[in-house]
């Protein structure tokens, strides 16, 4: 038994014990689990997330033997895994390009405007415009921003999890903003009842 | 805050952008008890007692997925035979109920919108054999389909699911 937790790159010599296979599992949770399972959680709400956490891990389990430690971080491995996971789950949804469940509905977490806070009438406004803009992205950008944006990844964890160059995220990157920046205050969503938000 | 609209301009600032990810971003914070949940579910699939029937040696992923499949059909097999009251009665062993989230028998079905397909496999007979699990408030529920085109079938097919609380 070692002192300390098993990195990744380590299992070459211990994939075949299971109670090692065990451990590097529940290691792997205990240092990005939590964060995924919120990432993951604003893409495809609280509903879908622990499910999507749990078959991340899962693939993470069948493909502990090919990481490469050299070829990128464990956790921009984990997020790029989970975002193949997300995108099956969105796909099997049949809900073609919507962002994911909660951005077909412009769903957050912002309180209910009840007592009509004109900061909390446009907080919810803005959340609703730009849940409509980023449903229209593609979904390779949309991973791009979001994967920043709500996974805290930097561009270069983004472009391993991806598994695309660093100057093409960072170039998407740009753009998907300055796409959102303009399209967002065009959309008109006054005319939606309240109730649709949540 | 005011919106670019309202202040005549054409297009949000960066901070107006940031700000609406922010706000669309925000959940509630994760509980420690769903969290431990969620671990000991995950750690339940890598460990070596369900991973015993399923892993020996340097197998690869296919052929590890293989294996998974074919243990997952007896547990279909056992499902669909009997799906009623398959879960109460202890057809699932201790590993197979901590990985399929099985476990306690309530009378309601997974739901078809969040359900997530976890084995599927190729009957004797031909058709195609799935396991669903899905979160029903605070348990977790799994049903075994025989499968067609998603959890709809195994909504139709298996009552009632079987949950982990």
């Amino acid at each position: 038994m070692t002192d300390r937790p098993l990195a990744v790159s380590e299992l070459s010599d211990v994939r075949d014990s299971g109670p090692s296979r065990t451990a590097q599992i529940g290691r792997l949770f205990d240092d990005y689990g939590s964060d995924l399972l919120r990432y993951l959680s604003r893409r495809a709400g609280p509903g879908s997330a622990e499910d999507l956490v749990s078959e991340t891990f899962t693939v993470v389990l069948e493909q502990l033997d090919r990481y490469d430690a050299t070829r990128g971080s464990e956790r921009a491995w984990l997020y790029g895994i989970a975002t193949n996971v997300l995108r099956h789950h969105l796909r099997d949804l049949g809900r073609g390009r919507a962002a994911t469940a909660r951005l077909a509905d412009g769903d957050s977490n912002i309180d209910n405007p009840s007592d009509r806070w004109p900061d909390r009438i446009d907080a919810h406004r803005r959340v609703r415009q730009l849940a409509h803009a980023l449903r229209e992205l593609a979904d390779d950008d949309r991973d791009v921003l979001l994967l920043i944006a709500w996974g805290g990844l930097n561009s270069a964890e983004v472009a391993e999890a991806l598994g695309v160059p660093a100057g093409t995220v960072r170039s998407r990157l740009h753009r998907t903003r300055r796409q959102l920046r303009a399209a967002s205050p065009q959309i008109d969503v006054d005319d939606e009842p309240d109730e649709e938000l949540r | 805050m005011t919106t670019p609209a309202d202040q005549g301009s054409m297009a949000w600032t960066d901070e107006q952008l940031d700000a609406a990810l922010a706000d669309l971003g925000s959940i509630d914070e994760v509980s420690r008890t769903d969290l431990a949940t969620l671990r000991r579910r995950i750690v339940a699939t890598a460990s070596p007692g369900l991973n015993a029937a399923m892993t020996s040696g340097r197998e690869t992923g296919s052929r590890r997925r293989r294996r998974i499949l074919a243990a997952g059909a007896v547990v279909i097999a056992c499902g669909v035979g009997g799906a009623t009251a398959a879960a109460a009665s202890g057809v699932f062993d201790q590993q197979t109920e901590a990985a399929f989230a099985s476990g306690n028998t309530y009378p309601f079905h997974i739901d078809a919108h969040t359900a997530v397909e976890r084995v599927s496999t190729t009957t004797p007979d031909g058709g195609v054999a799935q396991y669903w699990t899905a979160k029903k408030g605070n348990a977790h529920c799994g049903a075994a389909a025989p499968g067609r085109s998603g959890p709809d079938d195994a909504r139709q097919a298996v009552s009632p699911a079987s949950c982990l609380q």
